[in-house]
This record gives structure tokens, C-alpha cells and sequence, in this order.
């Protein structure tokens, strides 16, 4: 079987799910995901060009052990470094890279940033739930998402607010 | 033995010294994280009131907290003024240690993490980053 699709149907998708039922969905839904994350990875078109991996990777191994902000901060679970991971991957291909950070809970941070008053700031928890808080000029957003796979489209919609010219 | 006079109260023009020993707190363009500004598990913002220090006090204080632990580098510091910290409804007290008499705590912290975090976004913005020399 011979599976085509266009690149910019690729590109636009976060994560591929299906609603169909049979073998033949589920199977063009895997290979369909399979390709949009070998897209991430790659250096032309996804995060894994960027570097955003080597960050994460870099921040969990530095807070790897407990106070690490010299403050008592709580160390980074490998739970939390899995779903980072995971959200990285489901995020939409061509679109900005974030910048990787830490909290004091242990949880990691991803940020979109233009200004200091203009920038989103997402927090992962080991459990997958996605803490954000945005400044947009005088304008606040914030909330909870629960990270099912796919990202939330309050936060796809901050990403690209806050990357607007 | 006499007890130490307690400390005055935080002014709100009073300058506060957060001490950065993770880098990925500071940006390229040298502006502040907002993680940096994120309470800890027990929602308390640990900072050192400038009030009657000098510069090199100052410093010898934060190079006592990364002293405190493994292979740290005390990379800089970012300063906010009190008035700030209480704008966004929080509160500002002298928590003197004994081994920094100008311990302060930023408490009073909405409970809701995106809460805690939309506050931390604004501490950021209105602080300045003093990189260590």
C-alpha cells in the first residue's frame, strides 16, 4: 500500500488522529504520524533543527537533583522530561521554537517570547497537565489544559499571538 | 544574651535582590525569565533587601547561597523594588536568617499555579538583571 500525502497537509497537522475505526484508518493514521514526527526531527522543517531538543535535554540534566536554584527547588522528574518530549513533538510543523526553562516545582517551561510584556510561558507537570499564562501587552491570558497528545488550541492560538508582528 | 532588634519593615521603594544561579533564568537579550520569579513548593519568594549593604555585601551574600551548594555559579542578580511585588498583591516581610540579617520573603501568592504564573510574568518584566562581575 502506497501512502501520499502533501507536504503541507503534513505541515499543518499537530498530531495525527483518526476517527475511523478499521485497520486501514488506523494504519494510514500511524504512517501519517510517523512521517509528521520524522518531519520534527529533521533539520529542515522541524524543533529537532532548532536545537529545542538539546535544550530540554540540557535543562533536565541540569536539574536533575534537588536545589538546584540554590532555593530548595524540587528536582526534574523523568516523567516531566517524557511529556515535554511528547509536547515538543505534537506541536505544529514551521512553527516558532520555544525556549526551554525550569520552575522551582519541577516542572519544565517552554516559552514564546517577543518583549518582557509580550510572551507565553507554558509549565509541563509530571502528570501532563499544561500551565499557561500569557502577556500581551495590557492583556493577560491564563489557564489549565490537560495534554492529551495533541496541543490545546488556547495555547496554538497564544503561540501564534504572541509571534504576530 | 540580648536577641537582635527585629528589622524594620520593607519599604515600598526598597530595593530586593533575587540571586540567579541557574543561567536559563536570564535571557540572551538579558532580560529575566519568569521562572525565576516562581515561589517555591512552600509559596514563598526568598529575597535580600538591599537596605544598608553594600554593593560587595550584597554579592557576598548571594556567593554565601551558591557556596551553599555543589559545583553552583552565582551568575547575577535581579533587583525589583518592593512597591512591585505588593501591586500584584503580594506581600513583602523581613525574614531574617542568621546568617543574612536582610532576608525578606515575597508571600501572599494566588493558590492556582497559571495564577502564581501571570504574577511571576510581571515581577519579570518590572526587574532589572545585574550580571556577577
Amino acid at each position: 500500500m502506497i501512502i501520499e500525502m502533501a507536504a503541507s497537509t503534513i505541515l499543518s497537522l499537530g498530531t495525527v488522529t483518526t476517527q475511523g475505526a478499521s485497520d486501514t484508518a488506523q494504519f494510514v493514521a500511524e504512517e501519517a504520524e510517523r512521517g509528521r514526527r520524522q518531519l520534527q526531527d529533521s533539520f529542515s522543517f522541524g524543533l529537532g533543527g532548532k536545537g529545542v531538543f538539546d535544550e530540554l535535554y540540557s535543562v533536565a540534566f541540569r536539574c536533575l537533583v534537588g536545589d538546584w536554584d540554590g532555593y530548595g527547588a524540587a528536582p526534574l522528574s523523568a516523567n516531566v522530561y517524557a511529556q515535554a518530549c511528547q509536547f515538543l513533538r505534537a506541536l505544529p510543523l514551521g512553527i516558532a521554537a520555544p525556549s526551554i526553562g525550569a520552575e522551582p516545582d519541577g516542572h519544565l517551561t517552554l516559552e514564546w517570547y517577543r518583549s518582557p510584556r509580550r510572551l507565553l510561558s507554558v509549565s509541563i507537570s509530571p502528570e501532563g497537565d499544561l500551565h499557561y499564562a500569557a502577556l500581551l501587552g495590557p492583556n493577560k491570558a491564563y489557564g489549565t489544559e490537560a495534554f492529551f497528545g495533541e496541543v490545546p488550541r488556547p495555547i496554538l492560538d497564544l503561540i501564534h499571538r504572541v509571534q504576530a508582528a | 544574651m540580648t536577641s537582635p532588634e527585629p528589622p524594620p519593615a520593607v519599604t515600598d521603594e526598597e530595593l530586593l535582590a533575587r540571586f540567579l544561579l541557574f543561567s536559563r533564568w536570564v535571557r540572551e537579550d538579558r532580560t529575566l525569565r519568569p521562572d525565576g520569579f516562581m515561589p517555591s513548593p512552600d509559596t514563598e519568594l526568598s529575597v535580600t533587601r538591599h537596605r544598608g549593604l553594600s554593593e560587595m555585601a550584597l554579592w557576598q551574600i548571594g556567593q554565601a547561597v551558591a557556596d551553599a551548594r555543589l559545583r553552583a555559579t552565582l551568575y547575577g542578580r535581579a533587583d525589583l523594588k518592593a512597591v512591585d511585588a505588593r501591586r500584584q498583591r503580594l506581600r513583602v516581610d523581613a525574614a531574617p536568617l542568621p546568617a543574612n540579617r536582610n532576608h525578606a520573603n515575597i508571600t501572599g501568592w494566588p493558590p492556582e499555579k497559571p495564577a502564581q504564573k501571570i504574577v511571576a510574568i510581571v515581577l519579570a518584566a518590572s526587574a532589572a538583571f545585574v550580571a556577577r562581575d
